[in-house]
């Protein structure tokens, strides 16, 4: 636009004068226009540096000029290197078109066109480049090239249509739209990682059905005599379809304990043998449980990780100090999706909140260094009181959901109300949540008293989050655990099968889980908004104002997840309801965030806050991982239900697995498993990653150097353009007088 | 739809989806918002030029501190005043599938107000006056610390405003840019 203006400034046809001596042609070639330019630099001596080669490069796309700017590149590159290496009279040549340049073929045609939409020029210019492209003479293409242009053509075709249809099918796109109009990319970002795990999950549960839920159904309907002599317990196919009603039998497999044997929710329906002869595979019941859950959660480890591993890159970079926290607040910092005035209203707000909370930190790390050591210590001493009310907190939850855990199996329940036998069954579950509830608002007032920065606030209150849910996590698998080994000793009937056991109290969390949140979003939250719209009395005020915090909806979900891989060996079903699990929680959080919320006065990046979820989420995961790791080692499998009824545990099947393999493969896994392998890998690392580190070090370095370099040859250009515009203004005065 | 796609024909139609990152339904999508900015005048002549108050009443400009530019930039008399034509333009750079050196490009020259080909204090006071909006004040010397790190940031020769590769360098090193600069059709 600026060259546009200047463009119009520029009376054409004249050459500057006192300048043709000084190589007038290479300036003319290089940069056509330059003549005219020059010319304007006499007028007005500071433009002269519109005429470096940074500014001129870019600025040429913009130009309203007829030729084609990649043509004009090429040509301009060749004829710049002919003017340098040949005398002046062969210039003439080199400004002849190169005819075998023009005569393009097909494909280069295509690209070249393809290339004019990322020209900011407008459509009527793109229109005519477009035609002067066509009216070109081209090469058609021959032979293979040319079978092969076809096909990629076709392949492209197919592939616009695809999308086109892919566009319409995307699932929730209006209502991801509006969450993205009132709340802009970040808060959207947190319902994209709500649809992302929904597919995951629908990804393991197909995993699931497929290997072992499938099979398992097909053996029980066409019951042979062969498979009913290993079958313990037989079911025919009228009782599978009733217990496949899903809302009923789900309740049921909550309420009635017999139905942790008979019931395809858990792991001890999962006993019927059966041998799929696939080809040479042969496919038995205990091989294709362990494959499902082991595709399972390989599967779920590499999108994880995969998605993580874009955001630690650019954690990396925030921490290396390359990231630019400033122009990143006001080039990256407005939505442009935002399409309502209040919302707008609050992103105003925010990026002024972000903007003078940055300003502060900067101002707090002075007021840091001039802090006395009276109140250093003061704050010490509140800091280490949060911390230990906090652990003393989280012990006493745990310690009550113990008791709750202890509570609900003891008391019988024989006679009782439906709804004390309801609380009874829901007590330790119903303690977990509740703390999980409570607990984060008292994390996050005590948070405000220790005077951390607001971003470290923030992430010590999720870290403290985690700890609390994770380990009200721990507690329940250590009851459960407790309750095994005492069932050694004495016969327990509910211990018949633990895994089912387990399986029955995850279901239960996370059906109270869902139940909260929903009872939370419509029957609490809901007036708690109306009210905030109506009653203006500032008490009332503090107490129902909201404000969508993201942290605490991404551990919700995170939390469910977690359940999910955590239970997903002992209730094969399990991904199947976090799917449609998933899916409720998708709509009442977008309630929560429409109706119930307003916008929170703080900038999240999506970015950022993505790579928050993946991390959490990658925590989350090693935690599920490492107790069903140690059940499957240690833990002796129950004898008289699921799968592995036969086997002492079910590492111990998974080595008789590898027993069968041939004896070079045995041999090879026993090698790379021994510390002969082990240790040499291990120093082979240890030496990559130092080379690394050495090599990063040394970049960092160079970095800073260039850094200075460049400053000062920007020092550099500003002296010699300053000098050479004195020297002109020198002559022009010369000329004049 | 259907109405909407006999006022464009085939040819028309292939040639603005070679020319942006659109497909043949997007654009029809995009003109059927068009034309709901002005309904008349559109469906009279499908390549009328709307005033850029009536520009404004498409939501995400409505919004956007930084209309009156965006519609100069992509206006094809830079008098803020937009046919379909440039309404396209504008919709294909914001949309999902441009390239971020295309949006930068964009960008840079939204935030250069007094297109000088460089984003200099006076450009970036702007920015930021318009980012924080009407209700909320910065202190001279909060602006002024503001921008002196932003410079301190980007400005890697030194010469007190952001040239268009400097802008570029930032805008590459920001994750969140082709997320934000966007919007949906």
């Amino acid at each position: 636009m600026s060259s546009g203006e200047r463009k119009k400034r520029i009376t054409p046809g004249h050459v500057g004068k006192g300048w043709e001596e000084a190589g007038g042609e290479f300036y003319q070639e290089s940069y056509p226009g330059a003549d005219s330019d020059l010319e304007m630099m006499q007028t007005d001596p500071h433009r002269i540096s519109t005429l470096l080669p940074s500014k001129k490069s870019r600025t040429g796309t913009t130009r309203k000029d007829t030729k084609l700017t990649t043509l004009r590149h090429r040509t301009t590159l060749k004829s710049h290197y002919q003017t340098t290496v040949a005398p002046n009279n062969d210039i003439q040549i080199s400004l002849l078109p190169d005819l075998s340049e023009n005569l393009s073929n097909e494909k280069l045609l295509w690209e070249e066109i393809m290339k004019i939409k990322a020209m900011p020029v407008n459509m009527a210019q793109k229109k005519e480049l477009k035609i002067k492209l066509l009216s070109r003479d081209t090469l058609r293409l021959q032979g293979f090239k040319q079978f092969k242009w076809k096909k990629k053509q076709s392949f492209m075709q197919i592939s616009t249509h695809l999308k086109e249809i892919n566009e319409k099918l995307t699932l929730w796109r209006s209502s991801l739209k509006k969450i993205e109009g009132y709340y802009g990319t970040s808060v959207v970002s947190f319902f994209f990682f709500v649809k992302w795990l929904i597919f995951l999950n629908l990804i393991m549960a197909l995993i699931m059905v497929i290997f072992v839920i499938l099979p398992t159904f097909y053996v029980n309907k066409f019951n042979t005599t062969e498979i009913s002599n290993l079958v313990f317990n037989i079911s025919n196919a009228s009782e599978v379809l009733s217990t496949l009603r899903p809302v009923n039998s789900f309740l049921n497999t909550i309420f009635d304990p017999e139905s942790m044997v008979t019931s395809p929710f858990y792991y001890a329906y999962y006993d019927k043998y059966f041998n799929l002869n696939l080809y040479c595979f042969r496919l038995d019941l205990p091989l294709a449980y362990i494959l499902a859950t082991f595709m399972c959660l390989i599967y779920s480890f590499i999108s994880v990780l995969k998605n993580a591993a874009s955001g630690f890159k650019q954690r990396l970079l925030e921490n290396q100090g390359q990231f630019y926290i400033y122009c990143n607040v006001v080039f990256s910092g407005w939505d442009f999706c935002i399409q309502n005035e209040r919302s707008s209203k609050i992103k105003h707000k925010a990026l002024y909140n972000e903007i003078v909370g940055r300003l502060n930190v900067e101002k707090r790390k002075e007021e840091q260094r001039n802090r006395t050591k009276q109140e250093w210590c003061n704050l010490c001493l509140i800091r280490i009181v949060i911390n230990v009310l906090i652990i003393t907190a989280l012990i006493v939850a745990g310690f009550i959901i113990f008791l709750a855990f202890k509570f609900s199996n003891e008391r019988n329940t024989e006679g009782d109300e439906w709804f004390i036998r309801l609380l009874v069954e829901f007590a330790t579950a119903g303690s977990i949540i509740s703390f999980n509830l409570i607990f984060p608002f008292i994390f996050r007032w005590l948070g405000k008293y220790e005077r951390f920065n607001p971003i470290l606030t923030m992430q010590i209150t999720i870290f403290r989050t985690i700890m609390l849910r994770f380990s009200s996590l721990c507690i329940l698998l250590g009851s459960v655990y407790k309750k095994l080994l005492q069932s050694i000793t004495e016969v327990d009937d509910e211990m018949k099968s633990w895994e089912s056991y387990l399986a029955r109290e995850l279901y239960k969390l996370l059906l109270l889980n869902a139940v909260t949140q929903v009872f939370c979003t419509f029957f609490i939250n809901l007036p708690r908004s109306v009210l905030a719209k109506h009653c203006k009395n500032k008490f009332v005020q503090y107490f129902v104002k909201q404000e969508f915090n993201l942290s605490s909806h991404v551990l919700d979900v995170v939390y469910i997840q977690t359940i999910i891989w955590l239970g997903n060996f002992y209730a094969p079903v399990l991904p199947l309801i976090g799917v449609i699990l998933m899916i409720i929680i998708f709509y009442v959080k977008k309630f929560a965030c429409l109706v119930n919320c307003k916008p929170s006065p703080e900038v999240y990046y999506s970015s950022r806050s993505h790579s928050v979820y993946m991390f959490i989420l990658l925590i989350s995961f090693t935690f599920s991982i490492i107790p069903w790791a140690y059940s499957i080692v240690e833990i002796k499998s129950s004898k008289e239900y699921g799968p592995f009824m036969k086997y002492e545990t079910v590492w111990a099947f998974i080595e008789q697995i590898f027993q069968k393999f041939p004896e070079w493969m045995n041999r090879a896994i026993t090698f790379c498993v021994s510390s002969n392998f082990i240790v040499p890998l291990f120093i082979i690392l240890l030496l990559t990653n130092y080379y690394y580190y050495a090599v990063y070090v040394v970049n960092k370095q160079m970095v800073l150097v260039l850094k200075r370099q460049l400053i000062l040859e920007g020092h550099d250009k500003q002296f010699l353009l300053n000098r050479l515009s004195a020297f002109i203004k020198q002559q022009q005065e010369r000329y004049h007088s | 739809m259907g109405q909407n796609s006999s006022q464009f024909t085939e040819q028309e139609l292939q040639d603005y989806q070679d020319l942006t990152y659109f497909t043949k339904q997007e654009i029809l999508l995009a003109h059927h918002k068009f034309k709901l900015l002005a309904p008349e005048k559109v469906g009279h002549n499908k390549n009328a030029k709307l005033p850029m108050n009536k520009m404004f009443s498409y939501p995400e400009l409505g919004a956007n501190p930084f209309r009156d530019r965006i519609c100069r930039i992509f206006s094809s008399n830079h008098d803020g005043d937009c046919t379909f034509e440039d309404f396209l333009d504008m919709m294909s750079v914001f949309s999902e599938n441009a390239p971020r050196n295309v949006k930068a490009e964009h960008a840079f020259r939204i935030y250069d107000f007094d297109g000088d080909d460089m984003i200099g204090v006076d450009d970036l006071r702007q920015v930021i006056d318009r980012l924080i909006g009407n209700e909320q004040n910065l202190s001279e010397q909060d602006m002024q610390h503001l921008i002196q790190n932003i410079l301190d940031e980007a400005d890697l020769d030194d010469d007190g405003a952001l040239s268009f590769a400097e802008f570029e360098h930032v805008i590459n090193k920001s994750p969140d840019f082709t997320s934000v600069f966007r919007m949906k059709l």
